[in-house]
This record gives structure tokens, C-alpha cells and sequence, in this order.
């Protein structure tokens, strides 16, 4: 009896073991006739809107708006308040006149020492695209002193009046990508005109000052490099050949963009570009 | 009488154990391994199909909504081709299951679907504790999905074909090990946590400082010092396309150094 029942036992034992709950084949059939159409009808749909976007003719495809790069120009411009520094050098003279007087001749003169005045990017905007060409606005202004000496009537003397500094001016930039994820903002060559205004109170002489002095763009921004979000370097995690230790090790590798174009329009760049990896060593 | 019935009853149990044990039938329902392979394929199919389903009707739903799909700071388009460039880095990765098993990738390739990605391995394992190799190769259905500003991944698999060859005292335990492979392969989502991948990375780039000595009617040195701009990018989207994926980022926390 003892014996019958242990095998009873080991009977229901063994039917109760099971490995996993599955559908049946039929269950499954039908499941997998059901969905696939609706997956089907699905992908047309999405395919069908999918083919009016721009298609993708190259690896990477990037699409960045003229507002974002204005994100970035306005937070430039509203950063501080000594974006460019302005440091005067020696200038000999900046106004000079002969006087004669009861045949004594005389020259009254000013010259520059030195001076300084910290200009701030009061306004930097990127407005539009204009075929490749980014078209842009700058606004610099600053106040400083400027430190002066000269001879009026022979007496030499020497003051440091307060100048004031100001350039608006409309510029652009021609776009152009690198083959290491950057598209770079590169100036092109512009005179702008930096008006400087002081007075210098020599003595007895009052001289109001009110010139321009001739700058070129490229001296005053250079090419500005700009990520398109993608380093050229990036690192993977692997799994580490040695047991014991770190599960992973990050191995580095280095990205080529190969090929890279540029279009801009609709208030938008886009970037095209080939890419390749291969391990850094 | 009764002890001939219980000796005739021994005697049956005896031969139904025996050819219970020659086709390993109570050891594999003892291992819980008894599955029919049709039923288990069919199974996955069905599973895989549904999963797929429900994420396509996710973006035909993303893509019916008012909002364009390039409405971000940056969108990007990236082909299957570079995905699949970066898998190719882990080919002949060797890594450690435990102190006694290892394995090596021998291929990986992704294709990329309406909604959802295939991502195809095949890899050798290798117990040296109980001298077993296995040849595996697998699908998995990858799903990517931003939730609460985390980018979920899930990974189901599926056509999942292990050839076992085991030696010594599991020699004849080829289909139990397969089984049981195939059994804990297709419950992984339930075993193991969703992947979380962060969205939110930290960049930077440098404008260089520049000095120009200008002689004009006022002679004047312009100077403007080396910027470091640092700014976050915060994946806003991720879409899977036919061969392609489109991630949509925007720029935020823009700080001047």
C-alpha cells in the first residue's frame, strides 16, 4: 500500500512538473493572422507620409533651425559686459593746427598715451539664410577713458577724458561644414566703421572729438566652429575580456564625417554627411 | 495474490522508467525543458508581432497629431547603416557570464522598422565547468520609448536557435540545455528591468580668442578673450523608421565661460 501510494505520488509529481505556459499552435495562428495585416496597413500609412519628407541620401541628416543658433547668439550677447576689450596705443597726433602769432609760430597738438574701454556685444541676432550665406546683425557699444597730452600755446598739459564707443552693423557669414561634426560660421571680409566719440578740454581748448576709425570684420570675429551635437570621438561600452573586475570597459573610437554638404533654407541649415567609425589607437 | 499484483505493477513502473529516462522525457519536465519547439516558435511569433503592432500604432498616433516631427532645437536623421556601423565595433567582443563561461559575439546587425528595430547576434558561450559550447544565434525586437524623460529600451527575443554540444556528464543533455536556453532567453524581459538610457548630455565648444592691432586716424589694439560655451542636449524624441531613426534634440542650460 505504502509502496502504490509513493508511486501515485511520483506520478502527480512528475504531471505537475511543466516548463512553461504556452499558447497552442492554433492559438498562435490566429494571433499572427490577425496582426500581420494590421501591421501592414500601418507601415503603408506611415511610409506614405514618410516618402513626402526630405530623404535621407546621406548616413547623418541634421536639420538646424536659425533660432537655435540664436539661442546661442542672444545668450553671447547678454553674457557680460566686456565682450571686447579696446586697448588705445600711442597715436601722435590725433589733431593738430599751426598758429602764428605776432610772427611767433606755434603748433597746438593732442596726442594719445594710452586709454582703454570695454565694449559689450549689446546685440547679436543671425536674421537670415541667404544662399549658404547666414546674414547677421551686431550691436557693440563701451565707455572708457582714454588718457591725452599736448601743448596748447606752447604749455603742455595732460587730461583723460571719457570716450565712448559704438558699431551697429549688418554682416554675414558663409557656412561651411568640416568632416569632424562642425559646421563653422565664417566671416566674411566687411569694413565696418567704429564711431569713437570724446572731448578733450586742453587748457583753454575745447576739442570735441567725433571720428570713425575703420575696422574689418575678420579682425573682430573670427571663424566660429559649431557642433552639430555629434563629437568625433566617442566611447562604447564593451564587455571586459577579463572575468573579475568592471563588467564593461570603455573602449574609444573615433568618428569620420566623410562627404559632408551644407543647404540652407526656411530658416533652417541642414547638414548631410557620410559617416565611418574606427577604433582611436 | 497481492504480491504478484504489486511484483507485475513494480515490473511495468520499472519499463515505463526506463524508456522515460532513454528519452529523457521526466528529465526534462523534472528541469521544466519539456517544450514543444512549433508551439514555442509559433508562441514567439505571435508575441513579437504583438509587441510590433502596438509600437507602430504608437507612431502612426505620433504622426497624426498636430505637432510636425522636426519641431526642435536639432533633428536628426540617422540611417540604418550608421547603427549598424557601430555594431559591427562589438564583432569578436569576448565577455564573462559567470567565472566558467564565456562567450564571443560573432556577428550583430540591426534593421530598422516602422516603430521598432531587429537587432540579429550570433555568439559562442563556453562552460569549461560543465564542458558545454553553444552556438546561439538570435533576434530581438528592440522597442525605444521616452517615458517621464527616460528612454526606455526593451528587448524581446525571438527565432531563437541554440546548437548545444555538450560533453562529459551532461553529453546527453543536448535538447534539455537548448530548451531551458530558449525558455529563460524568451522570459528576459520579465527577469531583467527595461534599459534606461540617459537623454541628457553635457557638450561644449570654444570660440578662440582673437587680437588685432588696427593703425588708423586712432591706433587701437582689439582683443577679445577665448569663450567656452557649454550647454546641455536633452533628446525631446526618438522614431523609428523604415531603415532609418530620427532623434530630436533640444539645447537648454547654454552657459558662457
Amino acid at each position: 500500500m505504502k509502496i502504490l501510494i509513493t508511486y501515485i505520488l511520483c506520478g502527480l509529481f512528475l504531471v505537475a512538473c511543466s516548463s512553461m505556459e504556452l499558447p497552442t499552435t492554433e492559438q498562435s495562428d490566429t494571433k499572427i493572422k490577425q496582426f500581420t495585416p494590421e501591421i501592414d496597413k500601418a507601415n503603408d500609412y506611415i511610409n506614405a507620409i514618410m516618402a513626402k519628407a526630405v530623404p535621407t541620401t546621406k548616413d547623418i541628416n541634421a536639420n538646424i533651425k536659425l533660432a537655435t543658433l540664436n539661442k546661442i547668439a542672444n545668450k553671447l550677447a547678454y553674457s557680460k559686459n566686456d565682450d571686447i576689450k579696446i586697448f588705445f596705443a600711442k597715436t601722435n597726433p590725433i589733431f593738430s593746427e599751426h598758429k602764428s602769432v605776432l610772427g611767433i609760430n606755434y603748433n597746438n597738438y593732442v596726442n594719445i598715451d594710452t586709454g582703454y574701454v570695454a565694449m559689450n556685444l549689446k546685440y547679436f541676432n543671425f536674421d537670415n539664410f541667404n544662399n549658404n550665406r547666414l546674414d547677421a546683425t551686431i550691436e557693440i557699444e563701451g565707455k572708457g577713458n582714454i588718457y591725452v597730452n599736448g601743448k596748447y600755446t606752447g604749455v603742455p598739459a595732460s587730461v583723460s577724458p571719457e570716450i565712448y564707443l559704438y558699431l551697429k552693423e549688418s554682416i554675414q557669414f558663409d557656412i561651411t561644414p568640416t568632416d569632424t561634426g562642425y559646421i563653422v560660421l565664417k566671416p566674411v571680409p566687411k569694413q565696418l566703421t567704429l564711431k569713437t566719440k570724446f572731448s578733450v578740454k586742453l587748457l583753454q581748448w575745447d576739442l570735441p572729438w567725433n571720428q570713425s576709425v575703420n575696422l574689418q570684420l575678420t579682425d573682430l570675429i573670427k571663424s566660429m566652429p559649431i557642433s552639430i551635437a555629434f563629437n568625433s570621438e566617442l566611447t562604447l561600452p564593451k564587455p571586459s575580456a577579463q572575468f573579475g573586475g568592471e563588467q564593461f570597459t570603455l573602449e574609444p573610437y573615433l568618428i569620420d564625417f566623410k562627404n559632408s554638404s551644407i543647404n540652407s533654407a526656411n530658416k533652417s541649415i541642414e547638414f548631410k554627411s557620410f559617416f565611418q567609425i574606427k577604433p582611436k589607437k | 495474490m497481492k504480491s504478484k499484483l504489486i511484483s507485475v505493477l513494480l515490473f511495468c513502473s520499472l519499463i515505463i522508467l526506463l524508456f522515460s529516462i532513454e528519452s529523457c522525457s521526466i528529465v526534462k519536465k523534472m528541469a521544466g525543458a519539456d517544450i514543444d519547439s512549433l508551439q514555442f516558435a509559433k508562441a514567439r511569433e505571435a508575441k513579437i508581432l504583438e509587441i510590433r503592432l502596438n509600437s507602430i500604432k504608437k507612431l502612426k498616433k505620433r504622426l497624426e497629431n498636430n505637432s510636425p516631427i522636426q519641431n526642435a532645437d536639432m533633428s536628426f536623421f540617422i540611417s540604418e547603416n550608421v547603427i549598424n556601423n557601430l555594431a559591427q565595433c562589438y564583432i569578436g567582443s569576448k565577455g564573462w557570464l559567470d567565472a566558467t563561461t564565456s562567450y564571443t559575439v560573432d556577428s550583430v546587425s540591426l534593421h530598422i522598422l516602422n516603430g521598432a528595430s531587429i537587432l540579429s547576434i550570433k555568439m559562442k558561450a563556453n562552460s569549461s565547468k560543465f564542458n558545454v559550447d553553444v552556438n546561439m544565434a538570435l533576434d530581438c525586437l528592440l522597442d525605444l520609448e521616452m517615458v517621464n524623460n527616460e528612454l526606455i529600451t526593451k528587448i524581446e527575443p525571438f527565432n531563437i536557435s541554440p546548437i548545444v554540444d555538450a560533453r562529459g556528464i551532461l553529453g546527453a543533455s543536448d535538447e534539455i540545455i537548448s530548451n531551458l536556453i530558449k525558455i529563460n532567453l524568451a522570459d528576459i524581459g520579465n527577469k531583467f528591468p527595461p534599459f534606461k538610457i540617459p537623454v541628457d548630455f553635457a557638450n561644449e565648444f570654444k570660440i578662440n580668442r582673437t587680437k588685432t592691432n588696427i593703425k588708423d586716424r586712432i591706433n587701437l589694439s582689439v582683443i577679445s578673450p577665448d569663450i567656452l560655451l557649454k550647454y546641455n542636449i536633452k533628446i525631446h524624441e526618438i522614431l523609428m523608421f523604415d531603415n532609418r531613426i530620427y532623434v530630436a534634440v533640444n539645447i537648454n542650460n547654454i552657459d558662457i565661460h
